[in-house]
């Protein structure tokens, strides 16, 4: 067996405990203090390894994965849990601009009431802006749910006939694959 | 009893109210707009519910928003606080539709003491004096001119859907009032929705004494004293103490009974207050009733031991009164001071932003409702109340006395505040003898009371 492919063996051996250790111990901790803090990005370099978060925009972030997380644990845990649990995705939306429509990467409530997605909604399914995901049932009036952006849906948050407040959000938008890999 | 109540409001009241429903071990369910989203009332809650943007007519005053979040969150009663929705008989009409309960008087009574001046003929009815007004809406000029004349100059041109001092005007003179009537009228339709103007007599020097009552749905009522709040800034008051200085126990007493067998009378439900102008004779003219807690209750609440907010609860939920007006001791003197985002250097313009450093004061007899904390943004979208300092003394001197050292110990850092403006009110003279006016402050200006004050302590 020639040296170069045992070094590239044992290089990738290291390489993979590296990435381990970075994706089990750097990064939840570097993902919490991101959370914590008010910034926008934030790069570490650490040996050969780069991590990037970046809050809002296109794809996951720091800020957004929290929010998610949260509001995915919510929708069955009791009711008195509901709230901290919206507030805490809301909390890391606000700090990126102001309002429930400032993040175009996340299809948000337009009213307090019960939510009711569209015929055929799904991961997957591609939209363009306006394009009408569902409506929120108002004392019986219905006040549409539009897509804040041109792209994919992403994960569906809030299941049919389930309660909403104001500017909670109700999908992801995940962007159409245009260009792969990270920076 | 309700089970689980949606407060519909903000800031100190919004507190207050999850207070009262914490203690009768009723769920509470806080809704709230984006711009209040790092209240305290929020933080508190054991669920809140964003119901709209910071703007007050798509969140606090969306009837459907409120009572979409009462239906999701499975209330059974809304309480409204003060300002907002509280006084508004549509929405307590829309709040029934639904299966809930207002908290506070029923709908078709909320009707009935809607209009301020068909409240004044039903309560002159039941045997109020009532301040001698035009007789019903104005017509148009002419006739406003023409009921002026009758009245006597100088009178208050008044909108009918306003309160709070919102959209009142003094005027002097034919030719002044015939220049405001069309200002107000364009006004009172910009701010209310409704033009409809009357004119009511102005006492030049007059106080503002009103008269707390609770009313039952079996005709039980009491009164709980009455409140002066004379301390007032272009119609918005300030501060507020019990018992008025300007009348003695008698009159007290004797306006306090004929408040409250008026408006039994005249079947009103739940907390009120009816208020009234008393001239410098010590003679009391009623000018409006409030049908909703006001922010001055405390006051009543010090002096009574009545918690006014559970009473209001209880009685929606149709609970009888259970005591009668024997039972009601009122004990010492109570002074509330308004503590406002406010800067008092320049015309007591609103502020907004946060707050560093909050330290609230205490010791005997002081009590402080306020929503603030140290790092509470405040926001620039409503009104500029951050909470009320309330002091309690067996006198007035006392009461005074513990003002003064607990306006001391309060410390808002980080945003202007009128706090020293109650520091100086407190070593007036005219307001340590007890002779406040309503107008006062506004003859003499603020700025000029302040620098007066503060010449005198030096």
């Amino acid at each position: 067996m020639p040296d170069d492919s045992r070094r590239t063996a044992l290089d990738s051996e290291a390489a993979q405990r590296e990435l381990t250790r970075v994706a089990e111990d750097v990064l939840p901790a570097l993902i919490a203090r991101f959370g914590a803090a008010s910034l926008g990005e934030l790069e570490v370099r650490h040996g050969d390894w780069r991590v990037r978060l970046r809050r809002g925009g296109a794809g996951g972030s720091a800020g957004e994965a929290s929010g998610v997380n949260h509001a995915a644990g919510g929708s069955g845990a009791s009711r008195a849990r509901e709230p901290r649990d919206r507030r805490s995705g809301d909390a890391a939306r606000r700090s990126e601009g102001d309002g429930a429509h400032a993040d175009r990467s996340m299809v948000t409530s337009p009213a307090v009431g019960y939510f009711q997605p569209a015929e055929g909604l799904e991961v997957g399914r591609s939209f363009r802006t306006g394009d009408v995901l569902g409506h929120v049932d108002v004392l019986g009036i219905r006040h549409d749910v539009v897509a804040p952006a041109d792209g994919v849906l992403g994960r569906i948050l809030v299941e049919s006939a389930e309660a909403v407040e104001y500017g909670q959000e109700i999908a992801r938008v995940d962007r159409p694959p245009t260009r792969s890999g990270p920076s | 009893m309700f089970g689980r109540i949606l407060i519909a409001n903000r800031g100190e009241i919004a507190l207050r109210i999850l207070r009262a429903c914490r203690q009768m071990g009723i769920g509470a369910v806080v809704a709230y707009s984006e711009a209040d989203r790092d209240s305290r009332a929020v933080q508190m809650a054991d669920e809140a519910i964003c119901v709209g943007p910071a703007e007050a007519r798509r969140s606090y005053l969306s009837v459907a928003s409120i009572l979409s979040a009462a239906v999701v969150t499975g209330c059974d009663a809304v309480h409204p606080g003060y300002g907002f929705l509280s006084e508004d008989d549509t929405f307590a009409e829309m709040t029934r539709a639904h299966g809930l309960t207002f908290i506070g008087p029923p709908p078709e009574v909320l009707e009935r003491f809607a209009s301020k001046a068909g409240t004044r003929q039903l309560l002159g009815r039941q045997g109020l004096p009532t301040i001698p007004g035009s007789d019903g809406m104005l017509r148009d000029d002419d006739h406003a001119l023409a009921e002026a004349g009758r009245i006597g100059y100088p009178v208050l041109i008044k909108p009918s859907a306003g309160g709070g001092g919102r959209g009142m005007r003094l005027v002097r003179s034919t030719r002044e009032l015939q220049q405001a009537l069309t200002i107000c009228r364009s006004e009172a339709r910009a701010a209310f929705g409704d033009d409809s103007l009357y004119l009511e007599k102005w006492l030049d020097e007059n106080r503002h004494v009103e008269v707390q009552v609770i009313v039952d749905r079996y005709g039980n009522g009491v009164h709980v004293g009455e409140r002066d709040c004379s301390v007032q800034r272009r119609h918005q008051k300030v501060v507020e103490e019990a018992p008025t200085p300007a009348l003695d126990l008698v009159r007290r007493a004797e306006l306090a009974d004929s408040a409250v067998r008026a408006v039994v009378g005249a079947g009103y439900e739940n907390v009120g207050t009816l208020e009234f102008l008393v001239d410098s004779k010590g003679e009391a003219y009623f000018i409006e009733i409030n049908c909703r807690i006001q922010v001055e209750h405390p006051v009543t609440e010090m002096l009574s031991g009545i918690d006014l907010v559970v009473e209001q609860i209880r009685i929606a939920a149709g609970e009888p009164l259970g005591y009668s007006q024997a039972d009601i001791a009122l004990r010492g003197h109570a002074i509330e001071f308004r503590i406002n985002a406010e800067d008092v250097e320049h015309d007591f313009r609103p502020q907004a932003g946060p707050v560093h450093a909050f330290v609230q004061p205490g010791g005997p007899g002081v009590r402080m409702d306020t929503h603030l904390y140290a790092g509470y943004e405040v926001p620039p979208y409503y009104d500029s109340l951050l909470g009320k300092l309330i002091v309690w003394g067996p006198d007035r001197p006392t009461a005074i006395d513990r003002a003064r050292v607990a306006l001391g110990e309060l410390v808002v850092d980080g945003l202007k505040t009128n706090i020293p403006f109650h520091r100086a009110l407190i070593e007036d003279a005219t307001f340590l003898e007890g002779r406040f006016t309503t107008n006062l402050l506004d003859r003499v200006g603020s700025a000029a009371f302040l620098a007066a004050a503060a010449g005198v302590k030096t």
